[in-house]
């Protein structure tokens, strides 16, 4: 079982949604800056590496849980990714995208702008902290409700 | 295994050209061989981001066409990282994005056969960009056949 954790560039919301499902975030409360600052590829993700699907590890389970970004293009990246493993003959069934798009506030779209697209990490990054702060706990309820179709708590 | 993807905005128009220059299903251009390529001019919207598979190259490489849009490069990104995953050599997805190719026939002819659905003059100015890149396309093609 593999899930993809989906977003525009996979530096912030995928991130977060993947840092709940392996249980590296609190679910009970909203994390603290440097929580959320210090995750792995947290902010971090570079234009030309957008599409790149990355490893953030495996859950309780043994489900892979990966982070992908596919900037505007969800469906149409979703389509070449499952089209092209069912031409070589690969089963789809265990493959879930998981889009966290619809949980990108106005603060988090702008910070990422300003951090990942003119650089300005400074400025940017604080900024998508404090929306992913905003929207956290809808975060816990959509990885809970993932988590819950693989049987998990 | 190998699999090359050419791809361009639609999928059916220079990716369709490409990939049978590859193959070998046309050599020079002919207008009246193009529309009646395999593909040719008949992806639609929800097709787009699938690959089709158009045929098998003397080396037995998979030839695809895939429409991607402007977003070739993720989708090759992601594909290559796919393949990782899935233990598929990275080296066996070659992704070739033919949006450099278009010029201003072939977006006009793209516009008004998609949008306007306007057939004679689409197709008529969608042929002069196509016959204007053709020969860009066939040198192309001829690397990746060596390359690959």
């Amino acid at each position: 079982m593999k899930i993809f954790y989906c977003c525009y560039g996979s530096a912030h919301s995928s991130v977060v949604a993947a840092a709940i499902h392996l249980g590296w975030l609190p679910t009970d409360r909203i994390p603290e800056v440097h929580e959320i600052e210090n995750l792995p590829h947290y902010d971090k993700t570079k234009s030309f590496e957008i599409g790149t699907p990355f490893f953030m590890g495996k859950d309780e389970k043994g489900t892979e849980i990966y982070i992908i970004g596919m900037t505007g293009q969800r469906q149409l990246v979703k389509n070449a990714i499952l089209s092209f493993l069912e031409q070589n003959k690969i089963e789809t069934k265990d493959i879930v995208f998981i889009d966290t798009i619809p949980l990108v506030n106005l603060k988090t779209k702008i910070g990422g702008i300003i951090s990942r697209r003119i650089g300005l990490v400074a400025i940017g990054r604080p900024l998508t902290v404090r929306g992913i702060q905003e929207k956290y706990f809808e975060f816990v309820k959509l990885v809970k409700e993932v988590r819950k179709s693989l049987g998990l708590s | 295994m190998n699999n090359v993807i050419y791809s361009c905005y639609f999928g059916s128009y220079l990716a369709a050209v490409a990939a049978s220059l590859h193959l070998g299903i046309i050599e020079e251009f002919d207008s009246t061989k193009i529309v009646n390529l395999p593909y040719f001019g008949k992806l639609e919207q929800n097709q787009w981001g699938k690959v089709y598979y158009v045929g098998d190259d003397e080396s037995g490489r998979k030839i695809y066409i895939m429409g991607s849009k402007k977003a070739g490069r993720v989708v090759e990104k992601a594909l290559k990282g796919i393949a990782k995953i899935y233990n598929i050599e990275e080296t066996s997805v070659v992704f070739v994005d033919l949006l450099p190719y278009g010029n201003v026939f072939y977006t006009l002819g793209c516009f008004m056969l998609q949008r306007l659905n306007l057939k004679g003059l689409g197709t008529f100015s969608l042929m002069m960009g196509i016959r204007k890149s053709f020969g860009k396309m066939r040198d192309l093609v001829e690397n990746i056949k060596i390359s690959v």
